[in-house]
């Protein structure tokens, strides 16, 4: 195994904007640069925040918006009532800036992204440079691994797990889905195992074959 | 786009190429649509065309945390939850039910729906609930790059329809980087708040500066002023004006805050049309607190003539010595000769949010 894909491995260069741009050539410059995130950097070029498509989006949902009642708003209502107004970056910014180091394991990435409803990273250097971007769509590709690869991963795992009694289990793997076998004889839970299946990359979802447990497996009404 | 006068519909910048996937479509299969087609969602189709449901990156996205959350949080998850974390086919992961637009609403009614559910785009369905395209936020975003030009004959257009049916004068419009400037006479309570309104109802502004005089008399009393003689004691300067005079001149007070404690000192500046700058010695307050609020004056005293006036910019002061857009590279280029001795190596430029002047006749002193 070759260690986790990073996210050094997914990431793209950023987009940079100083924090006196004004909005409509932010849209210019992601329509040109076709991508929907930009790094916003303060006169010494460091990163202090983001601006992407949705916090410009406010602007045309502006009237829904004010039309909140002032009295008991969130933050973050504040927050979008600010966004909705702004006509430069400094004022349209999300901050302070999430980020995450090149060397981190694109997992983290996902989980982190997902904890904070975020659909993109800026990725920056120990000095808070911003060396790159995520964008959501980059860490789906741990899950167009080859089947073949997560086979010989999950081989790899039970023969550190199970040690001699590894050849009576039977491995398949189908288009990310990891089934396990048992063959005649063995007695020891298979199900153990699933969880360290389930963290080898590019792994949807691991089943005993025997396993009673279907439904999920179709549709239902 | 639209016609002018006329709000765009989703119809006008939705892509009509649309990809659709089947309830039964394995997870990985669906990645890999997304992936090769550049799309961040696919809306789910029933046998009969219609969409019941969305699977988008975000939905997928659970499938790449390691640890696997199922392993972590099986004990509190509910039966859906786990459907998702476990699942292998689209209907498992996929949002529903699908929150979709008409084609024929306005951009801001998708804007809302994008905003309100998260969303980066909207299937497009048509009564029946037939995909007919799909609206991205960038699709919407366009609307925004409508020339400047355009933006202020549709302002004017929409201004002038209601300023006839109200028997009202109109307003001047002026666009820059689709910012909206009104000048005009507020000759009724309300008025100035309609004109707002109205030009923010049109494609592509980004924000409107309502700059209408307001007149305090009584309506009727107002627009006999403002139809008859606009001359009294104090005239209004124009925009125009205003800037002739920032850029005649060559001294001026900035003011701020610091702290709560207001500050005021002398600079020797240049204007353009949109920014003040000046060049300050490194360590002054202004360059250790970017982004401040500041207030900019020029002001003379014609005794012999018996008039004064006043040009005042409100807005943002922030650092240019090394930012490296167009504007700032531009402002750099003007000509400042600092007065106070010592290095003035940091420049500072004051966008200006607001401008405003006034000349008036000297009261003889009696």
């Amino acid at each position: 195994m070759s260690g986790p894909t990073l996210v050094q491995d997914v990431m793209r260069p950023p987009v940079v904007a100083p924090e006196g741009m004004w909005f409509r050539e932010m849209v210019r410059l992601l329509r040109d640069r076709d991508t929907e995130f930009l790094a916003i950097v303060d006169a010494e070029g460091m990163a202090v925040g983001t601006v992407t498509e949705a916090d410009l989006l406010l602007k045309l949902a502006r009237r829904w918006i004010e039309e909140r009642p002032a009295g008991a708003e969130s933050a973050s209502h504040r927050a979008e009532r600010r966004k909705a107004a702004a006509v430069t970056a400094r004022e349209l910014m999300s901050e302070p800036l999430v980020s995450v180091p090149a060397g981190q394991p694109v997992a983290d990435a996902a989980r982190l992204m997902r904890r904070r409803h975020l659909r993109h990273l800026a990725v920056v250097d120990p000095a808070g440079w911003p060396v790159g971007v995520v964008h959501r769509s980059d860490l789906l590709t741990v899950l167009l691994r080859p089947d073949e690869e997560i086979r010989q991963d999950v081989d790899d795992l039970l023969a550190r797990e199970l040690r001699g009694r590894a050849a009576s289990v039977e491995v398949r793997v189908s288009e990310g889905v990891v089934l396990l076998g048992r063959l005649r004889g063995v007695d020891f839970p298979l199900e153990d195992l699933l969880p360290d299946v389930l963290e080898v990359e590019g792994v949807l979802a691991a089943r005993v074959l025997d396993d009673s447990v279907s439904d999920n497996w179709r549709c239902h009404p | 786009m639209s016609e002018r006068g006329q709000s765009a519909t989703v119809r006008d910048v939705m892509t009509t190429a649309v990809s659709t996937i089947s309830p039964e479509t394995r997870l990985k299969e669906a990645a890999a649509i997304l992936r090769s087609g550049g799309f961040s969602a696919l809306p789910v189709v029933d046998r009969g065309g219609r969409v019941i449901g969305v699977l988008s990156e975000a939905d997928l996205l659970v499938k790449a945390e390691r640890p696997a959350p199922a392993a972590t949080q099986r004990s509190y998850a509910r039966r859906e939850q786990e459907e998702r974390w476990t699942g292998i086919l689209a209907c498992h992961l996929m949002s529903r039910p699908a929150v979709t637009v008409a084609p024929d609403a306005v951009l801001a009614e998708a804007a809302h729906l994008l905003h309100r559910h998260g969303l980066k785009r909207l299937p497009v369905v048509d009564d029946a609930g037939r995909p007919v395209g799909i609206v991205s936020r960038g699709d919407l975003l366009k609307v925004f790059l409508r020339s400047d030009e355009d933006v202020r004959r549709d302002v004017l257009e929409r201004v002038r329809a209601e300023a006839a049916s109200a028997g009202l004068p109109a307003v001047t419009v002026k666009v820059e980087d689709g910012v909206v400037t009104l000048r005009g006479v507020e000759v009724e309570s309300g008025w100035g708040r309609r004109v707002t309104e109205i030009a923010e109802g049109a494609d592509g502004v980004v924000a409107v500066r309502n700059l209408l005089n307001r007149v305090s008399e009584a309506p009727s009393e107002a627009r006999r002023l403002a139809v008859d003689t606009p001359a009294t004691d104090i005239e209004i300067l124009s925009e125009e004006e205003c800037l002739e005079l920032l850029r005649a001149h060559r001294i001026g007070r900035i003011a701020l805050s610091d702290h709560g404690q207001p500050l005021i000192f002398p600079v020797n500046y240049a204007a353009d049309d949109r920014a003040v700058v000046f060049r300050t010695a490194p360590g002054m307050k202004l360059t250790e607190s970017p982004m401040t609020k500041v207030a900019f004056e020029i002001d003379e005293v014609d005794t012999a003539a018996g008039t004064a006036w006043s040009v005042l910019v409100q807005g943002v002061a922030y650092e240019i010595t090394s930012a490296l857009d167009s504007l700032s590279e531009r402002l750099r280029e003007l000509v400042v000769e600092p007065m106070a001795p010592g290095e003035h190596r940091n420049w500072v430029a004051v966008t200006r949010h607001e401008i405003s002047g006034r000349r008036f006749r000297l009261h003889p002193i009696e």
